[in-house]
C-alpha cells in the first residue's frame, strides 16, 4: 500500500483508524504488525500551509538553502561541492522525476542512492559541456557514462 | 529530468539527454535516499517527485532510454 500524498509535508507517525456504521461498535481488532519499508512514491515540494518540517525532513549540506524562493527547493554553494538530501538506507530502486533550473555553476547534478556528502550516483550537468552519470565515493569520482550537453543557466530543463 | 536506480543499472535522461551506465563493482551503491548537488554556483525545483513503485521505475527506465533518441 502505498502512503497517501501529503502535500510535500513529511510522514511523522502512521497508525489506523477504524470506524463503523452503527452507533457503536464492539469487539476486538487484532493488529498483526503494522510496518513500512522500501522507496516510496511520492511528491516533495513546499507545503501549502506555512510550517518547515518539509524542509527540515532534508538533510543541509549547502551554503544557502532558500526558505522563501518561490520553486520549492533552492540551494547556493559558494566553494566546493553542496547537497541536500532525504531519503533512507531503505530506498533501493526508484526513479525520480524533477524540472531543475541551474543559475550558475561548475556542475549541477540531481542524486540517487545518496549515503553522505561524498557517497552518492549523480547524473550532472558541468559548464565545460558533458552530461555524466558519475559515482562519488570519498575522493573519488568516477564517470560512468558522458555525452556531450549545452548546459544553459536560468532555464528550466524537463 | 529523470534518474533510475534498479539494481546495478542507473538510467537519466536530462533535458532530452539519454545516459545509462551499469555499475557491478564493489564500490558500487545499493541504497540512499536523493539529492540536489550544485558546485559553485546555484539551482532549484518546484517539486520532486520519487517512485518507489520498482516495476514501474524499470518500465520508465526502458522507456526514457528507448526515447532519448527520438528527443
Amino acid at each position: 500500500m502505498a502512503p497517501a500524498e501529503c502535500g510535500g509535508q513529511p510522514i511523522a507517525e502512521i497508525g489506523l483508524a477504524f470506524s463503523a456504521q452503527g452507533k457503536r461498535a464492539d469487539g476486538k481488532l487484532l493488529v498483526d504488525y503494522l510496518r513500512w519499508d522500501g522507496a516510496p512514491s511520492l511528491t516533495l515540494r513546499r507545503p501549502s500551509s506555512d510550517c518547515d518540517f518539509w524542509r527540515i525532513a532534508w538533510v543541509n549540506g549547502v551554503d544557502f538553502y532558500s526558505k522563501r524562493y518561490a520553486p520549492s527547493f533552492r540551494i547556493s554553494q559558494n566553494r566546493g561541492e553542496g547537497l541536500i538530501s532525504h531519503g533512507t538506507r531503505q530506498w533501493t530502486d526508484y526513479e525520480v522525476k524533477s524540472e531543475i533550473a541551474i543559475d550558475l555553476g561548475t556542475t549541477a547534478a540531481f542524486g540517487a542512492r545518496v549515503q553522505g556528502l561524498r557517497r552518492y550516483y549523480a547524473v550532472r550537468a558541468t559548464r565545460v559541456g558533458k552530461l555524466q552519470i558519475v559515482r562519488t565515493r570519498d575522493e573519488d569520482t568516477i564517470v560512468l557514462a558522458e555525452a556531450d550537453y549545452d548546459l544553459v543557466f536560468h532555464r528550466r530543463s524537463p | 529530468m529523470k534518474l533510475t536506480v534498479a539494481g546495478s543499472r542507473i538510467s537519466a535522461l536530462f533535458d532530452g539527454v539519454a545516459l545509462e551506465a551499469d555499475d557491478t563493482t564493489k564500490e558500487a551503491f545499493k541504497d540512499g535516499g536523493i539529492g540536489l548537488l550544485i558546485a559553485e554556483g546555484a539551482m532549484s525545483t518546484d517539486a520532486v517527485h520519487v517512485s518507489g513503485n520498482l516495476n514501474a521505475a524499470l518500465s520508465n527506465g526502458r522507456n526514457l532510454m528507448a526515447r532519448g533518441s527520438d528527443i
